[in-house]
């Protein structure tokens, strides 16, 4: 039996905030029984991200999800419903489904052959003469999970039934979404086969790192100055202008239910595309929206949802939590239906190449979270510091503040909310 | 030829153990291709890969690791390839195709006690490498490294397989 929930955040100084310094504590990193309460406090409570709808389009269609550390199934009924499931056996718990993704007419069970629909009733149970007359049966189909959002194609579930409303929960955050819906020329999007890859450190480096503009030249300047030796395969890609550039153009914002978005404020050059198609796609766009609403479209922008699912140009990223010390990251390329393809192409080049499992960018921020696993694996050093921008950040009445491009503004975000949920965690079972 | 072909073959694996990448590259043909299916015979402009890269994708990659100081190679790997099961499935006078297995095994060695740092990490696979002729040498048409973990998270790929 799990032990009692003591005090997490608030009691322990764990997030500390005023009007000089915003300090996180180390052992947010470190602590194995911080990452057990997270799993419980915040992953169990809230939405998580399972999937696009692209992964379950079909009836029969499903895909194995990690809800933390809580595998769930998630499929398409003949309907076209989705439901999502507790990846277990009600007969004696064994794990229902072994393949990630796929397509089935029912799920049977490996260990004794009971049988489910895929939208989750159970169908039969394998001689069941032997069970008492009155054996309860309406309690042994599939457990679902609390509930299950669809916002713009992707699925979030949550295990909590108390969990808000999706829409109020991204709240003002949704207009990123939106922009980057709108990037699919009012299409859809197809996820791609992921490129996935892992690293020793802790969960949240990756979270705090997408929304991190500060770090760029230091981590990714062997990225940039290589870039800028080939300038006919990234035309326009002088990257020592553009990086200027971003520092007056750019932005971070943080949102009150810990969501945060890192905006250039100008678009990331893919290179690779034929200037004609490109200018189609452009074309499209501001006939749509606008010239002026076309080029935010098109700025790039990491929006993370909170707690770890990162909506990025061509991309969506997973930072799914194995341990306190390891992580793995997948990250699907994302298609626009319909559109030509070499757009298509391009955008896979694109992720692949910077930010896929041998990617000539990411892999150096993973160097780092390695090297802050190491550092921080004792309390030697208690607090490390999200304090820029701070109080220089404009703050709206809607909760969003907005900070410079290398500001620590999405971060603090990230942890406000981070505190508020392990404290709700104590506070109720106090 | 076959004695031929397997000299190339090492001589192609032990440039890249050697860090000698600048004359590595010079191994593939214009029309040249590195790639690391992660679905094999899928069409990579169309489905992910660990790594799909025409000349100038690995002349950046190149670059990179050679002379921008990348900071996850720092320190750099060491790397050693084993191969074995040798086959020249295809040979003519200005092709050939040939396959093998591949271990290629990589060290970050340094302060073994720091995260990723001091871990012998393998890589299995099998080659399918199609060559052809230019003059006196034979170049790389397309190298093709399905790894046996190709659909597993794989961890910390920043050099050259």
């Amino acid at each position: 039996m799990d032990a009692p929930f003591t005090a997490a955040s608030a009691a322990d100084n764990l997030v500390l905030e005023s009007l000089e310094e915003f300090k996180v504590a180390t052992k947010c990193y470190r602590d194995p029984e911080i990452f057990r309460q997270e799993m419980d406090l915040i992953f169990s409570k809230g939405w998580v991200f399972l999937a696009h709808e692209s992964e379950v389009s079909s009836p029969g269609d499903f895909k194995s999800c990690w809800v933390g550390k809580q595998s769930v199934i998630l499929t398409r009924d003949p309907d076209c419903r989705l439901h999502a499931f507790i990846n277990a056996c009600p007969h004696r718990g064994a794990t229902l489904c072994r393949a990630e993704r796929g397509n089935v007419a029912a799920f049977v069970c490996p260990y004794h052959a009971w049988s489910f629909k895929i939208s989750g009733e159970l169908v039969g149970i394998a001689d069941r003469s032997r069970y008492p007359a009155d054996f309860p049966v309406v309690d042994k189909g599939l457990k679902p999970i609390a509930r299950l959002a669809e916002y713009h194609g992707l699925i979030f579930g949550s295990l909590d039934a108390d969990a808000p409303e999706f829409a109020d929960y991204i709240g003002p955050a949704a207009k990123h979404v939106e922009l980057w819906r709108a990037r699919a020329l009012g299409g859809k999007y197809r996820a791609g086969t992921p490129h996935r890859y892992l690293y020793r450190g802790n969960w949240k480096f990756q979270c705090e790192n997408v929304l991190d503009g500060y770090h760029a030249n230091p981590v990714h300047g062997s990225a940039y100055r290589t870039i800028r030796q080939f300038p006919e395969r990234f035309p326009g890609a002088d990257s020592s202008r553009a990086i200027t550039g971003v520092r007056k153009t750019g932005e971070a914002r943080g949102y009150p239910n810990g969501h945060g978005m890192l905006g250039a404020g100008a678009a990331l050059e893919t290179g690779n595309i034929p200037d004609d198609v490109r200018q189609r796609y452009q074309d499209q766009l501001i006939d749509r929206h606008g010239a002026q609403v076309a080029q935010e479209i098109v700025n790039n922008r990491h929006l993370l949802i909170f707690p770890n699912v990162c909506v990025m140009d061509n991309n969506l990223r997973v930072i799914q939590p194995i341990a306190h010390d390891l992580t793995e990251v997948y990250s699907y390329p994302m298609f626009i239906e319909d559109a030509e393809p070499e757009i298509n192409a391009a955008r896979l080049g694109d992720v692949q190449a910077r930010v896929g499992t041998a990617g000539i960018v990411n892999l150096d921020d993973i160097e780092i979270f390695n090297a802050n696993q190491t550092a921080i694996g004792a309390p030697g050093l208690e607090y490390v510091t999200l304090s820029r921008g701070l109080g220089k950040e404009e703050v709206h009445p809607d909760g969003e503040r907005v900070g410079h491009h290398s500001d620590e503004t999405p971060q603090r975000a990230f942890w406000r909310f981070w505190q508020q949920r392990m404290s709700a965690g104590s506070a109720a079972r106090a | 030829m076959h004695d031929d072909l397997q000299a190339f073959v090492h001589h192609e694996a032990r440039l890249i153990d050697d860090w000698h990448l600048d004359e590595w590259l010079k191994l593939f043909a214009p029309d040249g291709v590195y790639w690391l299916p992660i679905e094999e015979d899928s069409d990579p402009t169309r489905v992910a890969s660990i790594a799909y890269d025409d000349i100038h994708g690995l002349a950046i990659r190149v670059e990179q690791l050679m002379r921008q100081n990348r900071i996850s190679q720092q320190p750099r790997s060491e790397i050693l390839h084993f191969i074995t099961n040798f086959t020249v499935d295809e040979a003519a006078q200005a092709s050939a195709v040939l396959s093998y297995n591949l271990l290629i095994t990589e060290l970050r060695s340094g302060d073994w006690r720091q995260k990723g740092l001091g871990d012998v990490r393998t890589h299995p696979g099998r080659v399918r490498m199609e060559l052809i002729r230019m003059g006196e040498d034979w170049k790389i048409r397309e190298k093709r490294l399905v790894l046996l973990a190709r659909q597993q998270p794989v961890e910390g790929l920043s050099y050259i397989l």
